[in-house]
């Protein structure tokens, strides 16, 4: 599995290609947008497909009115551009169906012509769960072997982080693949390996290490990847004074390695070079609670594992979490990524 | 309307607001927590970092105190942990970029340092064996050393002696010479980048170097920490040179405090008394201590925003003069910084090698 970054501007070609689909998500926040914002005028043949929830309807209603405001922007935008699109519509976080989804990504998948396929995935406002949920089903289509699409990844980073004055409803520590809630998952008496990126919210780590505790598992090897991004050191120290006594307690309980990683992609090649366990009976686990794009070493090292006869792998994220405010302020930096699931690193390299 | 600040080992009162807006204990916690993880090496700066702080506010008047603490809890600590991970990093992106890895590195390319302890630190982070075999790296891994070794080399086919002891160490540097500068690959490394000057005058001797000796080497700088001022620098000498400029941690302007966008603190009153704090320090302690009469003299104003008034909070395990002065000057009874530093030059006696790399041009 090998994760490579692209300049943003080489996945554009592809969008002049019958044979792309190009998924991307409007919420309230600002960057949502950017990447559909900045398209060039050109004539683009892509299947574009817009993402839309339906969000709960509980204390979001003013958010949901920047929402239609920013997808009026994108129509426009598309409009002007002459481009094709749809819209998707998904039930979340109330009455989503992963499954359901997974069989529409393979429709769309096994409705393409050829076996070119080229994928583009603008994760920026997609939720994680989603984000998995099309990983699998292209995965699977890929293993199957029918088509074998090209995978490309782009993210919008926010230009900045608000304080927020009142707590986000914090949600529970679930797994993604056994869909268990982490208590459940974990046994007493297990032996455990982890991989936690720590996010600028904080209570992620701070639940797990308690978890962990109150479980009483044994820790066999457990890697803390601390963001210092070079170009936003800033929002980074932010995630060091979020956690506050966290990094030294797991340091003195579980004696754990901390790495410090300065760039998106350093994490996402940290990940899954520390979670390249062989631990066949112990139970692996990746915890990517920083920037979304992580997810993504996150899933294809889960799936390495399975592929090498690991059973209890799985990918530990917050569920029920709901933002009461925007979440983030402004649009930064597109990043993007192509994503191998079957290649090895030296391949990818020499593609370079 | 007061509070006791917790972290200190003599509590001083402490507004409310002042905590709140600067978010205080959050970030003072934070760098303790790194300090506990990796502790700031000059024994001087004993105690937590509260009770340093508190300490330092003892010899500033209490109209600054308010603005001392927003400081101090805006230093950027970067430890040595997060150093040598930074060279960890490099020799990543060495490897996506070039495919040097562990293995290959030291046959492939000549590391060069500011001081072999950089090229020791790379390759102990690195797990990199060899650093040592003749074979591999020159003796001398400093830019101004294999400068004079080449000019020494020069002078000696030049025909300047004839001696038998001469002509056996020409041919041992040239050998040894040959062995080095024909590799495809010259790595600087380099730790601070902050005012640009030493990476441009670094930049500037490995120019010659390459068009005395080797003018296809690909040229990559790896930095540990570099800021927006040496970038300008650095492009202020572009297209005398060519060089790949990989850093790890960028630290731009929302990092200094004398810019207008700077960003370390919440409330603009705070920036102002913050600025207001050093300009003080620099009249009432910094300028009367003759030890820096000459550094004064040769950046030209008061060091109020430290050396080349760069003004920033950076500390590292020696904090540079760059960064504010209350933060790194400790003078006992006269005024104790959290993060003090020792100099690495008491004297301005300026290297030769800038004169060594001329006279290799002019032979």
């Amino acid at each position: 599995m090998v994760i490579s970054e692209l300049p943003s501007e080489s996945v554009l070609p592809l969008l002049k290609d019958t044979n792309t689909i190009a998924i991307s998500s409007i919420n309230y926040e600002n960057r949502s947008l950017k990447w559909l914002l900045d398209l060039p005028k050109d004539s683009f043949k892509a299947a574009l497909k817009i993402l839309l929830l339906r969000s709960r309807s509980n204390n979001v209603a003013l958010l949901e009115q920047i929402k239609d405001s920013n997808v009026e922007q994108a129509k426009k935008q598309l409009n002007s551009l002459n481009t094709p699109f749809d819209f998707l519509r998904v039930e979340y976080p109330e009455g989503f169906d992963r499954e359901l989804l997974k069989r529409t990504m393979t429709s769309l998948c096994d409705g393409c012509a050829t076996p070119e396929l080229n994928i583009i995935l603008d994760i920026t406002a997609i939720p994680r769960v989603i984000i998995l949920s099309f990983l699998e089903a292209i995965y699977e289509t890929q293993r199957l072997g029918k088509i074998s699409p090209k995978l490309y990844i782009t993210y919008t980073a926010a230009s900045k982080y608000p304080h927020l004055e009142y707590p986000h409803e914090v949600g529970y520590l679930v797994t993604y693949f056994s869909n268990k809630r982490l208590h459940e998952f974990l046994k007493e008496g297990d032996y455990v390996n982890l991989v936690v990126v720590p996010s600028i919210y904080g209570f992620e780590t701070r639940l797990l290490a308690e978890e962990l505790i109150r479980l009483n598992v044994h820790v066999r090897e457990f890697s803390v990847v601390i963001p210092f991004y070079k170009h936003n050191v800033l929002t980074s120290i932010e995630v060091l004074r979020m956690n506050p006594g966290v990094l030294p307690r797991l340091y003195s309980t579980y004696d754990c390695r901390l790495h410090f990683v300065f760039s998106i992609h350093d994490a996402m090649e940290m990940i899954l070079d520390l979670s390249n366990w062989d631990a066949r009976d112990e139970v692996c686990l990746i915890a990517p609670f920083n920037v979304k794009p992580l997810i993504v070493p996150a899933f294809c090292s889960c799936k390495h594992l399975f592929e090498k006869g690991i059973k209890r792998a799985d990918i530990v994220r917050m569920s029920g979490i709901q933002y009461s405010s925007l979440y983030s302020y402004g649009a930064g930096e597109v990043t993007s990524w192509r994503v191998r699931f079957n290649a090895r690193e030296d391949q990818s390299m020499q593609g370079q | 309307m007061y509070a006791r600040w917790s972290v200190g080992i003599e509590l001083m009162s402490i507004s409310e607001k002042e905590i709140v807006q600067e978010n205080l204990l959050q970030k003072i916690n934070a760098i303790s927590d790194l300090e506990r993880l990796d502790p700031y090496p000059n024994y001087l700066a004993h105690g937590d970092y509260g009770t340093r702080i508190e300490r330092a506010c003892r010899f500033i008047p209490p109209k600054y105190h308010a603005f001392a603490r927003a400081l101090f809890a805006n230093v950027i600590y970067v430890p040595s942990i997060i150093l040598d991970e930074a060279w960890r990093y490099h020799l990543r992106q060495l490897r996506r970029l070039y495919k040097l890895d562990r293995n290959n590195i030291l046959s492939n390319a000549l590391l060069l340092g500011e001081d072999a302890d950089l090229i020791r630190r790379f390759v102990y982070s690195n797990n990199i064996k060899g650093r040592l075999d003749l074979d591999r790296q020159p003796r001398s891994p400093r830019t101004g050393d294999l400068t004079k070794d080449i000019l020494l080399l020069k002078l000696l086919q030049g025909g300047f002696d004839s001696s038998q002891a001469l002509q056996e160490l020409a041919s041992s540097l040239q050998e040894e010479m040959g062995r080095f500068v024909k590799r495809r690959y010259w790595i600087l490394l380099v730790d601070n980048s902050l005012s640009g000057a030493s990476l441009c005058s670094e930049l500037e001797k490995i120019r010659t170097l390459t068009e005395v000796v080797n003018l296809d080497a690909e040229i990559i700088v790896l930095v540990q920490i570099i800021t927006s001022d040496a970038m300008r620098a650095i492009d202020g000498i572009k297209g005398k040179h060519d060089s790949k400029i990989i850093g790890a941690i960028c630290l731009d302007e929302r990092f200094k405090i004398n810019s207008d966008k700077c960003t370390l603190f919440n409330d603009p009153e705070t920036l102002r008394g913050a600025r207001d704090l050093c300009e003080w320090f620099a009249v009432e302690i910094l300028s009367k201590d003759e030890d820096y009469s000459a550094t004064r003299d040769l950046t030209k104003d008061n060091l109020r925003y430290g050396f080349k008034s760069s003004g920033l909070t950076l500390v590292t395990p020696n904090c540079p003069s760059n960064s504010v002065p209350p933060i790194w000057y400790h003078k006992p009874n006269v005024y104790e910084g959290p993060y003090p530093r020792v100099e690495s030059r008491t004297s301005q006696v300026r290297s030769v090698d800038s004169l060594v790399a001329r006279a290799l041009v002019a032979v």
